[in-house]
């Protein structure tokens, strides 16, 4: 039979995969919150950088037509279909995602638990409670979020 | 009531468990990185065992373990690195408790059947199972289960172009 202490190493083991997954899924929630306000990025980056150009070249970029052709361009991105698609398609499996992540984050802490005498077990024990935060944290922000933007 | 000061040094690559008087201890690292550990005991004498935690790959389940990895981690794509060190230590002793006794051990570089730990303080009972071990089974199997990981990812690739092409 397997020992006690190969065990632990085995929990550890498994702690560490299941953390890996989580962060993956962890990525992906980000990826919907920030797919809701990458509109937002983008048109605020926009306005940025037409303002600089224009003030930096006295106003002589606004009669280029490839700068007023690319400025219509990236206003435009916001309202492209592919994009919104994409858009919903995030923002309908972020419930899923978020909670398949949650319980993968808590059965890794759990397995890593068993293990925590290793130094990296430890520290992703560490990087686990600050995840936990910040997904708790997404958890709150991103519906109020993308419910204000509904 | 008699105490004891065990100190671990340059153990970082190693996983070192102590148990004294089949008790395992608690170590604790200090400001130099060096693991600390402290028992108190009315005996006069006790038993000590130091040794490296085993690998995965030790057991006779190894394959199996290994399995439930591959397929928990997704074909092993978030799976970590398995330890690379083939070597541990299983050291059997006896110490003699004095009111304060301090024991300073360092942990010698890897090396088949070389010593592994030097008493720098203390009184130490250095006798033959203070050496290291080799495990060439380790090596063997982990380089197996490297194959057999790689060796699935090629038939996934090959199965994906293939259907791709045919379908």
């Amino acid at each position: 039979m397997i020992n006690s202490q190969v065990k632990r190493r085995i929990m550890g083991h498994l702690g560490a995969i299941l953390f890996n997954i989580g962060i993956f899924g962890l990525i992906l929630c980000f990826a919907a919150a920030i797919t809701g306000l990458l509109w937002i990025v983008i048109f605020l980056f926009v306005i940025c950088f037409a303002f600089i150009s224009v003030v930096c070249t006295l106003g002589l970029a606004l009669t280029d037509a490839g700068f007023r052709n690319f400025l219509s361009g990236a206003f435009k991105i916001s309202t492209n279909e592919k994009f919104l698609l994409l858009l919903e398609q995030l923002v309908k499996a972020f419930p899923w995602v978020a909670a398949i992540t949650g319980i993968l984050l808590v059965a890794s802490a759990i397995f890593l638990f068993f293990d925590k005498d290793n130094p990296s077990s430890k520290s992703r024990l560490i990087a686990l409670s600050v995840f936990a935060v910040i997904f708790i944290i997404a958890i709150i922000v991103v519906p109020i979020v993308l419910g204000g933007k509904a | 009531m008699n105490t004891l000061q065990l100190k671990l040094r340059n153990q970082a690559s190693f996983r070192p468990i102590v148990k004294i008087d089949d008790k395992e201890i608690k170590l604790k690292k200090n400001e130099f990185g060096s693991l600390v550990a402290n028992y108190s005991s009315e005996k006069e004498k006790v038993k000590i065992s130091i040794y490296t935690l085993p690998h995965e790959f030790d057991t006779k389940y190894w394959f199996l373990i290994y399995l439930l990895y591959y397929v928990i981690s997704i074909f092993g794509i978030f799976d970590v690195p398995y330890a690379r060190n083939a070597y541990q230590l299983q050291y059997n002793g006896e110490i003699a408790l004095q009111e304060k006794t301090v024991i300073d051990l360092i942990f010698e570089n890897k090396k088949k059947d070389a010593k592994a730990l030097t008493c720098k303080e203390g009184n130490f009972d250095d006798n033959e199972s203070n050496k290291y071990i080799y495990n060439e089974k380790i090596n063997k199997r982990r380089k197996i289960a490297l194959t057999f990981k790689f060796c699935s990812w090629a038939i996934i690739a090959i199965g994906i172009t293939l259907y791709l092409i045919f379908r």
